[in-house]
């Protein structure tokens, strides 16, 4: 890896930037972005190393203060570890059933507002047929002309006949939609059963993971600055200490490529948390 | 009522979120579904649902059942008698067959 400033530079797997005003925070952002990070002094600082990964959410900078959430942690460095644990393939093959899953567009409410349109319509002209039929029937009752009645009523009934038929069509299309809509539904409660199935082996592989690296990160407590391995529990996750604590033994456990910004006065030389950690180092302030 | 029914992680936790915040507007809850009181305020929980989740959300409007209507009654009859039977490994077809009882098919075909 290389850090520069602007008018410096220096490389190696072991770098100490104390004198540079960058904090361990700045140092981080500088090693997740392509870019510069301005440090405290305004200056510029880039960082030219391989690409974090999730890890380095969680110990890409670590500081007096840090505070960590112990076993996303260790099971993001399980995760670098080579090797596996029960369950990720039953969860990569749940994962994949999931993507498989197609569910059919369906417009079921444009159908049932059809229908509720064409079922006002039907009912209005069938009143206006009535009242048709009625006026010719009076006239008819006092012998009086009735063509144009009569014409009126033919036009009132071809016009109740039009809007049957769209009343029907429109049942029939609902009718339709309903039983798509009934297969979309059992494609969606196949989708959430997977859903519910990613989730819990999700949990168990995250549980996995963080029992598989319990027994290092015993070790790594007992192996960096200021660590007691009387802190750890038997029960994995189990943590009585510091966090910086943790999260130096999380990046001692974990194979790491891209640099950790360290901010913890615990290490004399660079070279010494690089040793300890197992990982590229960048010294910061805190 | 006002059933509905839901049918993805986060329609579900909706539905959830909907009945704990308007439990007097529920009438049962199951698991990813819930039945709502038959008030424009039941419907106005669901639709909002619906409204958010599209088509993982299931809305419909349930009646009650009687069993004494004219439509309804032939399957009463048929319940009773079946469920008064003496073996209880008879199957149902066999059992119609001897008496005056409609077949599965003519139970299946009769639209309430």
């Amino acid at each position: 890896m290389r850090v520069a400033g602007e008018a410096w530079s220096r490389a190696g797997t072991a770098v100490d930037c104390r004198d540079c005003d960058a904090s361990a925070d700045a140092v981080a952002a500088a090693v997740r972005t392509s870019g510069a990070v301005a440090t405290a002094r305004g200056d510029e600082l880039r960082v030219f190393a391989p690409q974090p990964g999730a890890l380095h959410e969680h110990v890409g900078a670590i500081r007096p203060g840090t505070t960590l959430a112990l076993r996303p942690a260790l099971a993001a460095a399980e995760r670098t570890r080579p090797g596996t644990v029960d369950g990720v393939a039953a969860l990569a093959d749940a994962r994949e059933a999931l993507a498989a899953i197609e569910v059919p567009e369906v417009d079921v409410a444009g159908a049932r507002e059809r229908v509720a349109e064409a079922r006002e319509a039907a009912e209005a002209v069938r009143a206006d047929v009535a009242a048709a039929r009625g006026a010719v029937q009076a006239r008819e009752d006092l012998d009086e002309d009735v063509t144009v009645g009569r014409e009126r009523l033919r036009a009132a009934v071809a016009t109740a006949s039009e809007r049957e038929t769209e009343l029907v069509a429109a049942e029939q299309a609902l009718a339709r939609e309903r039983e798509r809509a009934r297969e979309a539904r059992d494609a969606r409660s196949r989708r959430l059963a997977l859903e519910d199935r990613v989730g819990r082996l999700e949990r168990d592989v995250r549980a996995n993971r963080v029992d598989a690296v319990w027994p290092a990160f015993r070790a790594a407590v007992a192996a960096v600055p200021g660590g007691d391995e009387r802190a750890v529990g038997r029960e994995p996750g189990a943590f009585a200490g510091e966090d910086a604590t943790a999260a130096l033994a999380v990046a001692r456990v974990a194979d790491v490529s891209a640099p950790l910004a360290v901010a913890v006065d615990r290490f004399d030389a660079p070279a010494d948390a690089r040793r300890v950690l197992d990982a590229p180092v960048i010294l910061a302030t805190p | 009522m006002i059933l509905v029914v839901t049918y993805s992680r986060a329609a579900r936790q909706a539905l959830r979120n909907a009945c704990r915040a308007h439990e007097d507007a529920v009438v049962r809850r199951f698991g990813r579904a819930a039945l709502l009181e038959a008030t424009a305020f039941g419907a106005f929980l669901g639709l909002r649902l619906r409204e958010r989740h599209g088509g993982d959300v299931q809305v419909e409007r349930t009646s009650p059942l009687n069993e004494f209507e004219d439509a309804v009654e032939p399957a009463r009859e048929a319940a009773v008698a079946y469920e008064a039977r003496e073996s209880a490994s008879t199957p149902y077809a066999k059992f119609a067959a001897g008496r005056d009882l409609p077949s599965k098919a003519a139970l299946r075909e009769r639209e309430l």
